[in-house]
């Protein structure tokens, strides 16, 4: 069967659909409920399996090919806005501001999120990171960027626009 | 079939200079690369079987794309990375600037409400994204995240 632009931007929309409804079902399900983490990747190979058995015999092989590319295409779109929901520091500022019925103050609301007695941590767990991606390196007991750090920070600096 | 590598270079060196020359935010600049690059595809190929399957692969490096330069561009990691060789080697990157950074943002994209005279924030509860993520966080069950 011959497919067209609009059907298969329909296809499209309704392998997102898929995906949200196993993510519901991944998050609110009691027995199904996961981590965030498990809860899409097993909603990404779910709704692909479940497009995959629906729709191969539909489709010929080349149009199968381009349900897989569109999942291939929506896996980083989707991861985005997921862990931008779960884990996204400013939507997380967000929540505990809302959470108060009165305007606060920034010590206050700097101590609500956490980044105050936390902050040292996740500070030292990207530093190590830094360090075993041979990006930073310690030489006599201070932080020095490596070469490699530094070609990474110019395309880094290059793509967010500064000088 | 490598018009669609064409389109997607095109795309890339357009959103380094649409990036680098204006105050075009993140996701707009990607938006208007992706536009201009299936456009673009779009009249290389010309017969419309043929860019079905040029746009669908130009989405998939173009959708891996977004997501490299938003974690190059948003990554905490890079982020003190950069500090790191901003102040070279003594001082490491302060969190406190990380969350006027991110409070900052919040209050320019209208969410949250500063009270100048007294510095106090609250958020715009009528805000069409707070309700969003109201209802997000209630449909996918996700519980307060204490860090970030």
């Amino acid at each position: 069967m011959q497919t067209n632009s609009l059907e298969l931007g329909f296809v499209f929309f309704l392998l997102e659909l898929t995906q949200l409804g196993f993510l519901l079902l991944f998050s609110r399900i009691r027995l199904l409920r996961t981590t965030p983490i498990m809860a899409w990747l097993k909603s990404s190979v779910f709704a692909l399996l479940v497009f995959l058995l629906l729709f191969a015999g539909i489709f010929d092989p080349s149009q199968t090919l381009w349900i897989f590319l569109f999942w291939l295409g929506q896996i980083p779109l989707l991861f985005m806005w997921w862990s931008t929901l779960q884990w996204g520091s400013s939507v997380t500022m967000l929540r505990v501001l809302g959470c108060s019925d009165f305007p606060i103050d920034l010590h206050k609301w700097k101590q609500m999120t956490s980044f105050a007695d936390k902050a040292q941590d996740l500070k030292d767990n990207r530093l190590d990171l830094l360090i075993a991606l041979k990006l930073v390196r310690i030489r006599n007991e201070t932080y020095e960027v490596t070469a490699l750090g530094r070609f990474l920070n110019s395309v880094v600096k290059c793509l967010r626009g500064q000088k | 079939m490598i018009d669609f590598l064409c389109a997607f270079i095109l795309g890339l060196i357009l959103y380094v200079l649409i990036r680098n020359r204006t105050k075009i935010g993140f996701i707009s600049c990607h938006a208007i690369e992706g536009v201009i690059g299936a456009i673009v595809l779009g009249v290389m190929t010309g017969d419309l079987s043929r860019f079905q399957g040029s746009v669908l692969i130009y989405f998939v490096l173009w959708s891996w794309w977004v997501f490299l330069s938003s974690v190059l561009e948003h990554s905490l990691t890079l982020r003190i990375l950069n500090s790191l060789k901003e102040i070279q080697l003594f001082k490491t990157y302060d969190m406190s600037d990380e969350f006027i950074l991110r409070v900052e943002k919040l209050v320019r994209s209208g969410i949250i409400v500063r009270d100048e005279s007294r510095n106090l924030y609250s958020v715009k509860k009528t805000s069409c994204f707070y309700r969003f993520d109201l209802f997000m966080k209630w449909l996918f069950r996700i519980e307060n995240n204490s860090l970030y």
